[in-house]
């Protein structure tokens, strides 16, 4: 059998890949098909419908300017989703190109990995903030901000992939016939550090949303009129005697997408590192 | 042990400088002009000469070197809207910051641990799949969220703590523990979870080697293996798990301390990044770093304490 066929076999047999898609699946299709097919404005403000409970209108209420929550949640999800996604593309990129060549030419990779270094002992979270705060608290901004506080961790994950895979006898071989190293690194080791790849970027999804979430609760990251998951959750902070739901959804909304996050992570792990596996017999 | 531990200290010494002009380039390129807010609605006062006395007419390089000249000497520099020096406004913040952080790692450490030793002694079975199955919601929940649940039942509806605001553990213990359990709850509930699927992997790993199998062959009751052999060999890797959460509560505590109106040295640095006050924000950012880097100092220097091939070898 191909070995894609068995690869995708054993996922559609791990049960926590399964739940974790179909919650995903659940979440996207709210927030990417809810704007397109309902008319309600998002930011359309109505002070006679302000603080309203959940009911066949409004399934999730309104909030303290009477939008709907709804509605709300929908869009704030674009916008936290999009941020997870570019965090997640940019920490791959860079951080693959960056461990490539660190791992491939060891004068570079003294220097990177200082850098490194000393961007992994300041609080991710923290430099975030600040990198925020220094792209004018614009919603590209989070992402760039993200990106540059979580490449570190990719970057490390892949390199140390790469100083294992660069010992082995078919690297020596490709050398000593005379391949290029840029053929090397692309097409003999990159290949062999995916799976742990693969498996460390869907976990960073996770950690993008509750990041952005976080520094957007704070009153940093997305800033009003544009809604995020962080920042509807800020707004009713203050409403939580007389609105709890307000509280809720957004809360609910950003709990199941990063559970999903983790199910498939934990799945993929599964499926594409056996030999952990095999080392967890009980796991 | 001690050539070891020189040895680590020294490295440490260029990464904070490091970090030092990490932490200013970063905060000096965040647009905004202190001195308008300074100049406010003041129509006669000119904001060339207030910018002069901030210090701000300098160029980037030569306020760098001032900043950290000073900064060897051990001067932070002056608020510029607190009234006071950068190191008074921080002082009574960071006791705040760490006494929150600790009370998440106790309560991450209480309740994580002993859950993932119960799950790995009966892998499978239904506590296990429950125990791994709520901590797996456990991580997945932001820690504000969880924050706004506890609050929401134990403070708005059942009213047995308050729902926010601080008390200094040094005026009363009693109020202080009244104000930090939610927080701390919250706070710590994701990081528990963590540290108990790791134990429960570490435990696994461990109890599959063969010297339980020996001991067990001894004859040897299956408790004392648990504690004598077992749970021994499988801290080692919790341990410095504990030393990187606590370095990560340290850095995220901003998020907690907003929610919960804890005036710690995150909230100080979230008000500081708004109003521009940047000698406020890359000293409360740099003390915060520092507490990091000595954390790490500290479980590296146990784990070498606790594993000799640690100090030994030519590993880290």
């Amino acid at each position: 059998m191909k070995s894609t066929t068995i690869f995708l076999k054993r996922l559609l047999k791990n049960y926590s890949m399964l739940v974790g898609v179909v919650i995903l699946m659940a979440v996207l299709a709210v927030v990417v098909l809810v704007p397109i097919f309902t008319d309600t404005d998002p930011n359309k403000i109505q002070y006679d419908s302000m603080l309203l409970a959940p009911t066949s209108d409004h399934i999730f209420g309104t909030d303290s300017f009477g939008r709907d929550l709804f509605a709300r949640v929908a869009v704030g999800g674009r916008v936290s989703l999009a941020i997870g996604l570019e965090v997640t593309l940019g920490t791959t990129i860079l951080g693959v190109l960056i461990a490539l060549f660190a791992g491939y030419y060891e004068k570079f990779d003294i220097v990177v990995m200082r850098v490194m270094d000393v961007l992994m002992a300041f609080p991710s979270l923290l430099l975030a903030i600040a990198l925020t705060a220094a792209f004018s608290n614009s919603i590209e901004g989070v992402s760039i901000a993200l990106t540059v506080a979580y490449t570190p961790r990719t970057v490390r994950i892949v390199r140390s992939a790469i100083l294992t895979i660069r010992e082995e006898a078919y690297i020596e071989a490709a050398k000593a016939i005379g391949v290029k190293p840029i053929w090397i690194i692309f097409k003999h080791i990159l290949p062999g550090a995916l799976p742990v790849l693969i498996v460390q970027e869907t976990f960073l999804f996770a950690y993008a949303i509750l990041a952005e979430a976080g520094i957007s609760f704070v009153g940093v990251g997305v800033q009003p009129p544009n809604a995020s998951w962080g920042n509807i959750l800020s707004d009713a902070t203050s409403l939580l005697r007389e609105a709890p739901w307000t509280v809720m959804f957004p809360g609910f909304a950003i709990m199941l997408t990063v559970l999903a996050f983790n199910l498939i992570g934990d799945g993929l792990r599964e499926v594409l590192d056996p030999k952990r596996l095999k080392g967890n017999a009980y796991d | 042990m001690i050539r070891y531990i020189i040895k680590r200290i020294l490295i440490m010494i260029p990464t904070f400088l490091m970090v030092a002009i990490l932490i200013f380039c970063v905060v000096n390129i965040i647009p905004g002009d202190p001195a308008a807010i300074v100049k406010g609605n003041d129509s006669i006062a000119d904001i060339e000469t207030i910018r002069a006395r901030m210090g701000l007419d300098r160029s980037f390089l030569e306020r760098l070197w001032d900043w950290f000249f000073k900064l060897l000497q051990g001067d932070l520099g002056d608020s510029y809207f607190l009234g006071r020096t950068v190191l008074e406004a921080i002082k009574e913040r960071i006791p705040v910051t760490l006494s929150l952080a600790t009370a998440a790692l106790s309560v991450a450490i209480i309740v994580g641990i002993p859950l993932g030793i119960i799950a790995a002694l009966k892998p499978n079975s239904l506590f296990d799949t429950a125990i791994m199955g709520v901590s797996l919601l456990g991580v997945s929940t932001p820690e504000f969220f969880l924050g706004l649940i506890l609050m929401f039942i134990f403070a708005i509806t059942l009213r047995l703590v308050p729902s926010s605001g601080y008390t200094p553990i040094t005026d009363d213990f009693g109020g202080w523990a009244k104000h930090i359990i939610l927080p701390a709850l919250a706070y710590g509930f994701g990081q528990s979870a963590y540290i108990a699927r790791l134990m429960r992997s570490s435990m696994l790993e461990v109890l599959n080697q063969d010297f339980i199998v020996t001991a067990r062959a001894k004859g040897q009751s299956e408790l004392m293996i648990i504690i004598k052999h077992a749970l021994r060999n499988a801290f080692l890797p919790i341990l410095t798990a504990i030393g990187m959460i606590y370095a990560l509560l340290l850095g995220g505590a901003f998020i907690t301390e907003s929610l919960f109106r804890i005036p710690g040295a995150g909230n100080l640095i979230i008000s500081s990044i708004r109003k521009f006050d940047f000698p406020v924000v890359q000293g409360a950012l740099l003390f915060v770093a520092a507490a990091i880097l000595f954390v790490n100092l500290i479980v590296d220097i146990l784990y070498a304490f606790v594993d000799p091939r640690v100090r030994y070898g030519s590993k880290k």
